[in-house]
């Protein structure tokens, strides 16, 4: 151990400046007046914190981890904090730190006292390597709080977090010191940039300064389960508890051949009624699929939040939405392990036929087919299709747990409508898809009343689907090869078209093949109101297309 | 004709027999519809006022399809699932292939449960299957009832008020006994594969009784979903349904569409069909050829290729 009245020491950079004063700020906030515990810390924070009225006792985390100095030095007052520095020199094993700082908080607190205050502060490590691990599926979220990231030379944000949190603490205040470069970014460091972001990398914050209280209860993150634990698939089912259809879907589900999957039946907004209706029947399959099946209550917000509670609790590989009127065949799950062990890290997709149902009022059942099966989505997903209207209901697809770890992907409970298809084209377009050839769902699209398509009115489908577009577009999207080549055959058609109207009116116009792969969209011949993408861009009418595949909002056949 | 309701009473149905035909299935489907069996079976006791069951497995197949290993998995499904109402599951080895139909009938001759329940090896039962098959059948005059397929449903019409149709598909269907011995049970000698459950259903209602479609009981039927719905036969399939339709529109006197039927098909065109044709006539000419039924035609329905009007119509595989 030092002694609490450190010399000034070396100088210290405009940064190494930042960060003491961070440090100060957040324990003379935070921490009742008493000793400071100051670890691996330059000298220059004992001035700063005796400004506020504490008292510094230095030590190193290779003493403490030694064993030749204890966590709870000898001190005339209270220690009301401890902070731990992690500089590049440091050698420093920030987990076995914690937990050493976890168990003096357990015993503080047992003997009645209030437990200290828990500050870190290190580098910010954020390299290129790491983010690209991050966005590649690399880490498989099993480097988990690993020692890697706690390495001398600093933390990364969500390494940090794990780490505190398997050492039993939970973030109390972040007090991240950021060093902006004020000058515009290139295109490349833009687009990192946003990606460093969402992956919980702010590449400008220098050093982590983060304060932690003890929190023994709290729940293990989705990382920490144990190995071997995981099923390959956690499929999402929403029930509002009404449907008779759900049993349809459950059945379905526990007919899979490949049966290493989880269920996360979200009963939203339900009535108890609804609720113990839910429950009974999810408890009357035998146990071999009742095992991997939860019921979990949802009650408040839209469509959105029982989906993003699922995201909370699902462990598995892939994340896969089914809604209460799907039914799917029993190699659903088999054709997504195929794509995913084709092509690893992606978005895995099969196909889905489509039928049309309606409700009915008999006795017997409350819906009923009204058409055969028919195929209108594309086999393959193709990135810029997609972007123009969602040719993947949500039963195609299961999008890679890392991916939604990693960038933290929820669905957008600001949106209405087309939340799914948000939160697939976002994770699409950073990873890419891997297409099975197999037709193993079938979507069933009601006609009239019954569906979300009827649920929702025209002009909210209108405005959430350019809401989508417009989100989306607020970042860098990387689209595939091939994709310029198609943009520029678009402007060339357009150009053609334009030009065909100008010399004869539509009847003039040649017959062009089509740019798109899937089916073409039939047009209603109504014009819709397009709201403005951006503060510039004026609100406009344009033909209606949209949403004539999709919802079925304008095209009725 | 057979008295439909004589001896039978409501609580009369307590008893069920569930029996399943495999021939070389996948093990482990066979033990996931195993356990689904004795949910359902569970369910129906909570739900339907069922006492007691028994489930039945029958191997047509050409060696035991199943080890001892296997039976034991299986009957530990039901046991599981059933939670004491199953007294018994056993499994019978044919030593020939019965057919379905043929099969359905010797497991049938084994017991003398008061409901028949023949459940195909590729499904998998709702847990509310058997509750609400076990509800449909207690209406007086029922002879079958027949639970709602996914993924593929089934496109025959019924009566939306009653449920009442033409006939019930085999795949999951519960019978009363007393109707299903009163008629023979199936007719696996020209029905091994394909419309055996057709001619069935068609016998019973020709007796007096009526059959129901369930459109809340569930069963999910193991199929391959193709581009418009459900994918192509086999050419063994094919086969045996022309020959299927033949044996119906003799059975069920309908010589005008065996004649249309004989002269519409060119057996180079298509000649899975010729090759039934040839096997129809050779047994005709060997006098080999199922009794036609009295006022037959009352009951039997042809619209289109189909044995029942369809609500709504799959494109062709």
């Amino acid at each position: 151990m030092t002694s609490s009245d450190a010399s000034a020491g070396d100088p210290i950079d405009r940064v190494g400046a930042q960060v003491v004063e961070q440090v100060v700020r957040v324990i003379s906030s935070s921490a009742r007046l008493g000793s400071v515990v100051a670890i691996d810390a330059p000298p220059q924070l004992d001035a700063g914190l005796r400004s506020h009225g504490f008292d510094t006792v230095r030590t190193t985390a290779d003493d403490l981890l030694g064993g030749s100095t204890p966590a709870r030095p000898a001190v005339d007052g209270e220690i009301t904090a401890h902070v731990v520095f992690g500089g590049v020199d440091a050698a420093v094993d920030l987990l076995d730190v914690l937990e050493l700082l976890a168990i003096e908080c357990d015993r503080v607190a047992g003997a009645g006292a209030e437990p200290p205050l828990v500050v870190v502060a290190v580098p910010n490590r954020i390299t290129l390597d790491e983010l690209i691990d991050r966005l590649d599926g690399g880490s498989s979220r099993s480097s988990v709080g690993d020692r890697r990231h706690l390495a001398a030379a600093g933390a990364t944000a969500d390494g940090l977090t794990r780490a505190a949190r398997r050492a039993g603490f939970e973030t109390a205040v972040v007090a991240d010191v950021a060093v902006r470069d004020t000058s515009p970014p290139t295109a490349v460091r833009a687009m990192l940039g946003e990606l460093a972001r969402r992956t919980g990398h702010d590449p400008e914050v220098s050093h982590l300064v983060r304060s932690y209280r003890r929190n023994a209860d709290d729940r293990p993150g989705r990382e920490d389960r144990a190995p071997g634990a995981t099923p390959f698939v956690s499929v999402i089912v929403r029930t509002q508890g009404r449907r008779s259809t759900l049993v349809d879907t459950l059945t379905s589900l526990a007919a899979q051949r490949d049966d290493d999957l989880e269920v996360l039946l979200m009963a939203h907004n339900v009535s108890p009624e609804e609720l113990a209706h839910v429950a009974r029947l999810a408890g009357s399959f035998a146990p071999t699929f009742g095992d991997r099946l939860r019921v979990t209550e949802v009650t408040g917000g839209g469509r959105s939040a029982p989906l993003n509670r699922a995201l909370e609790i699902a462990v598995g590989a892939y994340v896969a939405i089914l809604d209460d009127d799907d039914v799917v065949t029993s190699d659903w799950v088999a054709a997504f392990r195929r794509a995913a062990e084709r092509l690893p890290r992606r978005v895995v997709r099969a196909r889905c036929a489509v039928q049309s149902i309606e409700r009915r009022g008999g006795e017997l059942i409350d819906f009923e087919p009204v058409s055969g099966l028919d195929t209108p989505y594309p086999a393959r997903f193709d990135l810029l299709d997609n972007i123009r209207s969602n040719r993947s209901p949500p039963c195609c697809s299961a999008i890679p747990m890392w991916l939604v770890d990693s960038l933290e992907l929820r669905f957008d409970d600001t949106l209405q409508v087309c939340e799914d298809w948000k939160f697939q084209l976002d994770a699409a377009r950073l990873v890419g898809v891997s297409d099975d050839p197999a037709v193993t769902s079938v979507y069933r699209r009601w006609i009239g009343d019954g569906g979300s398509a009827g649920a929702a009115a025209e002009q909210v489908w209108i405005d959430d689907h350019y809401r989508v577009v417009a989100d989306l577009d607020a970042e860098h999207t990387i689209v595939p090869p091939g994709s310029l080549r198609r943009i520029h055959e678009l402007y060339e058609r357009l150009e053609q078209l334009e030009t065909d109207l100008r010399a004869g009116g539509s009847g003039q116009i040649r017959s062009a093949r089509s740019l798109t792969p899937g089916p073409s969209i039939v047009h209603c011949g109504r014009t819709v109101t397009r709201p403005p993408v951006s503060r510039e861009s004026p609100v406009i009418t344009s033909n209606c297309t949209a949403f004539c595949r999709w919802s079925n909002r304008c095209c009725r056949p | 004709l057979t008295d439909p309701d004589a001896g039978v009473t409501d609580g009369g149905l307590a008893t069920v027999g569930a029996h399943v035909v495999i021939y070389d299935n996948d093990v482990s489907a066979v033990v996931r519809l195993a356990g689904s069996i004795g949910a359902a079976l569970r369910d129906a006791r909570d739900q339907a006022g069922l006492r007691a069951a028994t489930v039945r497995f029958g191997d047509s197949s050409r060696w035991p399809a199943l080890t001892a290993d296997d039976e034991r998995s299986i009957a530990a499904a039901v046991a599981d699932a059933a939670d004491g109402v199953v007294v018994d599951t056993t499994f019978s080895f044919f030593g020939a292939n019965l057919g379905s139909g043929g099969g359905s009938n010797a497991l049938a001759a084994e017991g003398d449960e008061a409901v028949i329940w023949v459940v195909n090896p590729d499904t998998y039962v709702a847990p509310n299957a058997a509750t609400e098959l076990l509800r449909a059948l207690r209406t007086p005059r029922t002879a079958a009832a027949e639970a709602r397929q996914i993924p593929i449903e089934h496109q025959k019409a019924y009566d939306p008020r009653t449920g009442e149709t033409s006939w019930v598909c085999g795949a999951c269907v519960m019978f009363r006994r007393a109707a299903f011995d009163a008629v023979g049970g199936f007719d696996a000698r020209f029905f091994p594969l394909y419309c055996d459950d057709v001619d069935l259903s068609w016998r019973l209602r020709h007796a007096g009784w009526s059959i129901h479609q369930v459109p809340r009981a569930v069963v999910f039927h193991d199929k391959e979903l193709g581009e418009r719905g459900p994918v192509a036969w086999s050419e063994t399939a094919a086969h045996s349904s022309h020959l299927a339709r033949l044996w119906l529109y003799h059975r069920y006197d309908r010589p005008d569409l065996t004649a249309r039927f004989l002269d519409e098909i060119d057996p180079v065109v298509d000649p899975v069909a010729g090759a039934a044709i040839a096997h129809y006539r050779a047994r005709v000419a060997a006098g080999d050829v199922p009794d036609p039924l009295p006022d037959a035609s009352r009951v039997a329905t042809f619209v289109d290729g189909q044995y029942a009007p369809r609500r709504f119509t799959y494109a062709a595989p």
